[in-house]
């Protein structure tokens, strides 16, 4: 008896994990997403997530990335493209959360904590945009092979790249295609959509309506994910998210100084690195391991 | 809540009229005190500094259009305004571009070049909650030339399966004008049925009813209510005639809110600032 209500008051952290791929154009913020992630900046007090530990070697280098590069206001390089997918650097993060109740997981109860593992390759973006095109080529099985290990795929979008919808479109249709030929077992996985760098006015006005927005902005991705999802090939969920954030509070501007736009999005480093303060980082990887929306998390 | 584009030929005031929006408030604490706007990028932050070289010393703006090659070039505006209305406080937020005159005029001979057809592409995105369209002339002639630019227009709105959810707000512009003022209490009837006919009959027939109004406004505004003279005077500035305030004391624009805060939430606003 004892046992029984220990184990329904005392609630231990309930674990939770999932294998990532972080994959998306050059440019789409996929690095900066990362590192964002892991330095957890400024956390919120508030805000369901009570912390995010990067573990192991890698984890650290993202910390150095976010202190060193955007902290101090600088950019990112590209990503390198690795030959062999074995050599992509796997980051390992633990995150602990506040659940949250629902019908899927009813194990989870409202004050619990949960805790939930990602181990998260973040593909160059060299492998969306070109080495996608090349359907015979070694290395691109190579990469497919990789990807099959995940259960979840993180698909990075710039939202302000509106214009290359029809090229997204294009490698994305590749993409699923090609993990549908490697993967022999026909396991269903979840793929979330993430508009990033929604701190800019005109995504940051629809932000709490991430499927809307992704519709609105991107039409012909979101109907092949439709279609893969009918297909049966897996879930699909749409998100919206800024690794730099906004400024204040009650008249909250993009903490960004822009360096450049053009058709592929934009490209900018944080303006205040005091305040550096991401959003919608956790939301995605949540819904990845559970399959639930975090209704606290999509809050921002 | 949503993005708002401002479309209207060429020098029919679209800067100034963001600029006014933007810089107004800062000028006239006293008697907007339900009203603020506080600027939320820099881009706006820029445009209201340039606002009062422009409207108080008639420093001319430059064609949106020389500014830019691109469209990624364009500034994007954003404001938060708060209003009060009687008993609570309403916060909107307004994200605003607006376009060079020459893409409206391009409309009129069906757009061929790819810049004019990016910024059409751009304006009748899903995510556009709707269009503001600033006239301001209604010379021999150009009721005509405005009615085939709206007609493009409407087929583009229908093109891109817009025609049942785009906001078309059409506002005529300047309208401290003597012969203007008086009509700006009821725009549809006394000033486009009088002024742009067939521009009106055009619209009515081509949008829904509920997704098209027509507004009245004045950057510059009358010098007061009882002293129906615009506030205005032409100066010679530095690169011909521009318009200025007369008495900047008294500036009280009129109109500048409403067709975006209808654009922005589908409610109208129970009084025109």
């Amino acid at each position: 008896m004892y046992n029984i209500i220990k184990k329904y008051t005392k609630p231990e952290a309930l674990a939770k994990n999932a294998v990532v791929r972080v994959i998306g154009d050059r440019g789409s913020g996929k690095t900066a997403y990362m590192a964002s992630l892991a330095r957890w900046p400024n956390a919120d007090t508030t805000s369901p997530v009570q912390s995010v530990i990067p573990i192991g070697e890698a984890g650290e280098d993202l910390i150095t990335k976010a202190q060193n590069i955007l902290e101090q206001g600088l950019q990112l390089e590209q990503t390198a493209m690795q030959h062999d997918a074995i050599n992509v650097q796997d980051y390992t993060l633990k995150i602990t959360l506040k659940g949250q109740f629902s019908w899927k997981n009813p194990q989870v109860g409202i004050s619990q904590l949960v805790d939930i593992s990602i181990s998260c390759k973040d593909y160059s973006g060299e492998f969306f945009s070109d080495l996608l095109q090349q359907s015979s080529s070694l290395q691109l099985r190579n990469y497919l092979e990789d990807c099959l290990q995940a259960t979840g795929i993180m698909l990075l979008v710039d939202g302000n790249s509106n214009r290359k919808d029809l090229e997204y479109t294009n490698s994305i249709d590749k993409f699923v295609t090609g993990l549908d030929r490697t993967d022999r077992d026909l396991n269903s996985r979840r793929i979330a959509l993430v508009l990033t760098k929604c701190e800019q006015p005109e995504l940051w006005v629809n932000h709490h309506n991430s499927s809307f927005l992704a519709h609105a902005r991107f039409p012909q991705l979101c109907q092949r994910l439709k279609t893969w999802q009918q297909m049966g090939g897996g879930q699909v969920d749409y998100f919206t998210a800024s690794a730099f954030g906004m400024l204040g509070n009650r008249y909250p501007e993009p903490n960004v100084t822009i360096i450049s736009r053009d058709r592929g999005g934009i490209s900018a480093v944080i303006k205040d690195p005091k305040r550096w303060r991401p959003f919608g980082l956790v939301a995605p990887i949540y819904w990845l391991c559970t399959g639930d929306r975090h209704k606290e998390l999509d809050k921002g | 809540m949503g993005n708002i584009r401002i479309i209207g030929p060429r020098n029919s005031g679209k800067t100034t009229y963001l600029a006014a929006l933007a810089y107004q408030p800062n000028k006239d604490k006293r008697k907007h005190k339900y009203l603020q706007v506080q600027a939320l990028n820099d881009d706006t932050r820029l445009l209201a500094d340039k606002a009062e070289s422009i409207i108080l010393q008639g420093a001319s703006l430059e064609p949106s259009i020389t500014h830019f090659r691109t469209i990624y070039d364009m500034p994007v505006y954003s404001f938060n305004i708060e209003i009060k209305h009687f008993l609570r406080k309403e916060n909107i937020m307004l994200v605003v571009r607006d376009y060079p005159g020459e893409i409206f005029d391009d409309l009129e001979n069906g757009t061929s070049n790819k810049l004019s057809k990016e910024f059409i592409d751009e304006c009748l995105a899903q995510d556009v909650s709707g269009c503001l369209i600033l006239l301001s002339e209604w010379k021999h002639g150009t009721d005509k030339s405005y009615s085939r630019i709206l007609d493009q227009f409407i087929q583009l709105i229908n093109r891109a399966d817009r025609g049942k959810d785009l906001r078309l707000a059409v506002v005529m512009g300047k309208c401290e004008r003597g012969e203007l003022w008086p009509g700006r209490l009821d725009p549809e009837i006394d000033l486009f049925d009088i002024h742009l006919p067939e521009t009106k009959s055009i619209l009515k027939r081509g949008i829904l009813h509920t997704n098209l109004h027509f507004y009245a406004s004045s950057t510059f505004g009358v010098l007061g209510r009882n002293d129906p003279r615009p506030n205005r005077i032409e100066e010679w500035g530095t690169d011909g005639r521009n318009s200025v305030l007369r008495e900047p004391e008294r500036w009280r624009p009129y109109g500048l809110l409403s067709p975006l805060y209808w654009l922005s939430t589908g409610k109208k606003m129970g009084f025109d600032i």
